[in-house]
């Protein structure tokens, strides 16, 4: 038995100038334009699109099913200039990650040894393939920073935010420095980062500048939202060759055989659903949620192993 | 708004962005100029492959609840 990932983790970024005739130029090309709802739809690098934007016109999200992969994007529209003052005041982030490949274990019958080698490797002479594991880590973390007009700041941890070129800010945490690039209105950033090696971690960091002041009422009005939903872990089935029976592994560190009996992997699951999703909701000036409005486009798809869609989609 | 969560063993990792919409005044001209984009894609599924000690042969699992059959 062997297992695969059957699309690949990643991370893209790049630039891209937008006219206002809605011809879209630079590492992605298409063309889109604005709904009476106020979503941007087109097709972008020959695949269609729909963006939700926000209120300033300067943030767009979607979150997408593809054939085998689920992708969830940001853009930001570039501020004409930026200065380290523009950082000053509270800032929240939240930081998502996730491993990129597995690790398989084979045990080796012969020499009574296991060997752990990477996602793409098979099992040699005299091999069981016994256990797979995600190399690295789930996880998800968040905190706020204050920062003040130098550009230094305190909070989740102490470190330096100053602008660079075109915009973007260079956030300095005792290495570094870390790009982020912040939008127009100046109140959001956004980085993605992948290490591979021993780390082995992608991530996606989203932060934003905190109100000076805010009451229930001044969130009133319509909302759009994407998400997308990853399982942190696999579950592993073992064949019990001598009761006849299965089990399912009780955490990443469990194996075929550990049990002392001859067992085989026969089985993996997510015990988890993948997905994404996205729609709008309106939120009254009591702080209620009111139902989707028009163009909200609420949805939801979930999926385990199997999938058979192969149209790309926005939901 | 952003929101993270990161729920317990077995359970997902879910992320959601959600931003204040233009609702309808929005148009074209006022997202002219220069834009980044940054996105993460995660794989969607996990395939499996049997090898068969009887027949030699590979086959790919069809779906989540197929395992290893006789022979497998």
């Amino acid at each position: 038995v062997d297992v695969f990932f059957a699309g690949e983790f990643g991370i893209a970024e790049g630039d891209f100038a937008l006219t206002a005739e809605g011809c879209v130029s630079g590492d992605i090309s298409g063309s889109v334009q604005v709904t009476p709802s106020g979503l941007v739809r087109g097709t972008l690098d020959g695949l269609p699109i729909s963006l939700r934007l926000n209120a300033s016109g300067d943030v767009m999200i979607t979150a997408l099913l593809d054939d085998d992969i689920q992708e969830f994007i940001v853009a930001v529209k570039r501020p004409a200039d930026a200065v380290t003052a523009d950082f000053e005041g509270v800032w929240n982030f939240v930081d998502l990650g996730s491993p990129t490949d597995l690790t398989k274990s084979y045990y080796n019958s012969m020499t009574q040894m296991n060997r752990q080698a990477p996602s793409d490797s098979f099992a040699g002479a005299n091999e069981q393939f016994v256990d797979t594991f995600f190399r690295g880590a789930f996880y998800a973390e968040s905190g706020s920073a204050t920062v003040a007009s130098d550009g230094s700041f305190t909070g989740f941890a102490s470190g330096t935010m100053t602008t660079t070129a075109n915009g973007t800010a260079a956030l300095v945490i005792g290495e570094g420095p870390e790009t982020f690039y912040l939008n127009a209105s100046k109140n959001l950033m956004i980085r993605v980062k992948r290490e591979d090696g021993d780390i082995n971690e992608q991530r996606i960091t989203v932060i934003v500048k905190a109100p000076p002041s805010l009451s229930i009422a001044d969130l009133a009005g319509p909302w759009r939202f994407s998400n997308m939903e990853t399982p942190n872990r696999l579950v592993e089935v073992y064949f019990n060759h001598t009761t006849g029976q299965t089990r399912n592994s009780i955490d990443s560190s469990d194996f075929a055989g550990r049990t002392g009996q001859t067992e085989s992997l026969v089985d993996m699951f997510f015990p988890g659903d993948f997905g994404v999703g996205g729609g709008g909701v309106g939120i009254g000036t009591d702080g209620s949620l009111a139902a989707s409005f028009s163009g909200g486009e609420c949805g939801r798809q979930h999926r385990r192993l199997d999938h058979v869609d192969k149209r790309r989609r926005e939901l | 708004m952003i929101r993270k969560i990161l729920s317990g063993p077995g359970a997902a990792l879910l992320a959601s962005l959600v931003i204040s919409s233009t609702a309808f005044a929005a148009d074209l001209s006022m997202l002219a100029g220069d834009w980044r984009f940054a996105s993460v894609t995660n794989p969607s599924a996990v395939r499996e492959s049997y090898y068969n000690s009887n027949t030699m042969q590979t086959r790919q699992s069809v779906n989540s609840s197929d395992f290893a059959k006789a022979g497998e």
